[in-house]
């Protein structure tokens, strides 16, 4: 049965044709941003207003890939097809998507060593007889 | 003094005594709380359902119970409400959310069993942001019942998520009510609308039958008048379940301590941004302080060097996401209140899974740290929020200066530590202001009592608001 929340494989694809423009206007301020966000730390000394000098080997270089964001977002609209997107969704998920990664960073650079394991909260289980419920006891 | 203020705003243990003297019945006083529930509680957007024909069987059998020399103890015959995200049989439970309005689930959580057998009256499911806040809603509007609305000033948010708690015990139309705290949503109701709201340690409190956010650091807990009544209420709800896992293989009693005898307490306190505290905020901090100082040290100290915020955020990130999985892809997503909440889950779905064992990782680093730190003191006493609730109409970035000044609050509820709120005063525009008791994990006979100690020198729990 179809709703009006869910649409079917051929409907995204016809959309997503559509949408791909969109999704590529939504996503270049911010694609943007974020690559002079990434921008490594010695470039920041650079002039930036005079036009750049193309490097002989450009032409040749490979396209860019799409940022990690994008991919991710790019992913997610495609597992999760939805006629709701519009652009504040693109980008609230986006952004949304960039902080995750910013965190991720952060917490793969706290200093851990192998044996700090995860305080994962989890017992044995065993059905007791008395109440025929969860516990957390074992032999 | 008049009906109104005697029932209204009076505390579980003077209704408990009017209840022993006769001078009330429980059914007398549900009626009175259902009236006002229903007069008052869209007034409010605090109330979902108010339970009427169930609070009336429930007070007519405490009645005949105490009449028969039956006494369950200091609940017995007292209404409440609880958040709307704790199962009712035969009861919608709705989370909050439009599309989950018509939820039905066929038993009861386990604070609404140990309430009901404490002689407690269920008078009403009250509002809540939708899905306990989880999916970031940025603004007070993030609930079918709309935005919950401060009990002092109706132009003003009452807080979140447990919204309807907030409102509904500031105005006076229950006397007690059970909210719930991922990170947050106890303290900051409970400070906006001038209550006394109680964050227990993890696992103190089942949450067998409660809307799971978190599963690692959700927490159950009271909301209330003073900081004695949390104690009881408490009371009633901690002690081990063997429906819930997590819960603490350890029962807990109450513990209140004769006034006669005076203890002196040693309170830590942190380094405050004050400058991103309101300067009323900070006058009643200070104010708050040197009444503390009657009975108890104080020495400032620091916290440990940890993520404290990117450890509690990424770990409710990770879990509401794969506790909201099927929600969140089922397209009904699309029917929340909030804008912004119907997409603000969907990052979660892709956080790598290692991002969430570094997180757990470190809290285990963060526990260590916090406990030894706070083994030294009885609590660590905040300013409970930046500011005194803002306008319903803006978003929240706009006037809460974030709306806590130090990491304690992702701290102790990344770590599952206990806390408590009192009201300390007012801000600028009138609205009440909080401070806030954090204690070592066990601790909350301690942290109450140092809550209690400070309501016994001051009056700010009597303060109430005009309701009409």
């Amino acid at each position: 049965m179809s709703s009006p929340n869910r649409i079917d494989r051929r409907h995204f694809a016809a959309q997503l044709a559509v949408r791909a423009s969109v999704l590529t206007a939504a996503m270049a301020p911010l694609a943007a941003t974020s690559a002079a966000e990434n921008k490594p730390v010695a470039d920041k000394n650079e002039k930036g207003d005079k036009p750049a000098e193309k490097k002989p080997d450009e032409a040749t270089a490979p396209p860019e890939l799409p940022s990690a964001e994008v991919i991710l977002l790019t992913y997610l609209t495609r597992r999760h097809p939805s006629d709701h997107y519009d652009e504040a969704a693109f980008q609230g998920i986006f952004r949304a998507i960039r902080g995750d990664i910013a965190r991720g960073k952060q917490l793969g650079e706290f200093p851990l060593k192998n044996s700090d394991e995860p305080a994962f909260v989890f017992a044995a289980y065993r059905k007791t007889e008395e109440s025929g419920a969860r516990s957390q006891e074992s032999e | 003094m008049n009906e109104t203020f005697a029932f209204a705003f009076a505390t579980i243990r003077e209704l408990g005594a009017k209840l022993r003297a006769r001078e009330v019945t429980s059914v007398q006083l549900t009626e009175f709380f259902l009236s006002r529930l229903e007069k008052f509680g869209p007034v409010y957007n605090a109330v979902v359902r108010v339970t009427r024909d169930l609070a009336l069987a429930q007070a007519k059998q405490s009645d005949e119970e105490l009449k028969a020399g039956k006494d369950r103890g200091p609940l017995h015959g007292i209404p409440f409400g609880v958040k709307d995200l704790l199962a009712t049989k035969g009861i919608p439970t709705s989370w909050g959310a439009a599309p989950l309005k018509d939820q039905m689930f066929d038993e009861d959580a386990t604070v609404v069993v140990l309430l009901r057998e404490a002689g407690a009256v269920l008078c009403a499911k009250l509002a809540m942001v939708e899905l306990a806040g989880g999916f970031g809603y940025k603004q007070a509007n993030a609930s079918f019942t709309g935005p919950g609305l401060n009990a002092w000033d109706k132009t003003c948010w009452s807080g979140g998520s447990s919204s309807g708690p907030g409102s509904a015990v500031g105005a006076g139309l229950v006397p007690f009510a059970i909210g719930s705290e991922t990170w947050g949503s106890i303290m900051t109701p409970a400070g906006y609308n001038g209550l006394s709201g109680m964050r227990p340690t993890y696992g103190r409190v089942s949450r067998h039958g409660a809307m799971a956010l978190s599963w690692t650091m959700d927490k159950l807990g009271p909301m209330c008048r003073t900081a004695d009544d949390c104690g009881l209420v408490l009371n009633a709800i901690a002690g081990p379940d063997p429906l819930d896992p997590s819960s603490i293989p350890r029962e807990w009693t109450y513990e209140r301590e004769s006034p006669s005898k005076p203890r002196r307490f040693r309170f830590a306190t942190l380094e405050v941004d004050f400058a991103r505290v309101a300067p009323e905020i900070r006058a009643n901090y200070e104010a708050s302080l040197e009444a503390l100082k009657q009975i108890g040290s104080f020495e400032e100290i620091k916290l440990p060097e940890f993520p404290y915020g990117t450890v509690a955020s990424t770990i409710i990130s990770c879990e509401m996401s794969a506790a909201f999985e099927g929600f969140m892809t089922s397209g009904d997503e699309w029917e929340l209140t909030a804008p912004e909440d119907r997409f603000g889950g969907f990052s979660n779905l892709v956080i790598p899974a290692k991002d969430y064992i570094n997180a757990l990782r470190i809290r285990g680093k963060i526990q260590r740290a916090m406990d030894e730190l706070l083994s030294r003191f009885d609590a660590v006493v905040t300013p409970t929020l930046n500011t005194e609730s803002g306008p319903i109409t803006q978003k929240f970035a706009e006037w809460s200066q974030g709306f806590t000044s130090t990491e304690l609050s992702g701290a102790s509820n990344a770590i599952g530590l206990p806390g408590i709120t009192v009201p300390n005063g007012f801000g600028a525009r009138g609205l009440p202001t909080g401070l806030e008791f954090t204690g070592r994990a066990d601790n909350e006979n301690t942290i109450l009592a140092a809550a209690r100690a400070y309501q016994q020198r001051t009056d700010w729990h009597t303060k109430t608001p005009k309701v009409e």
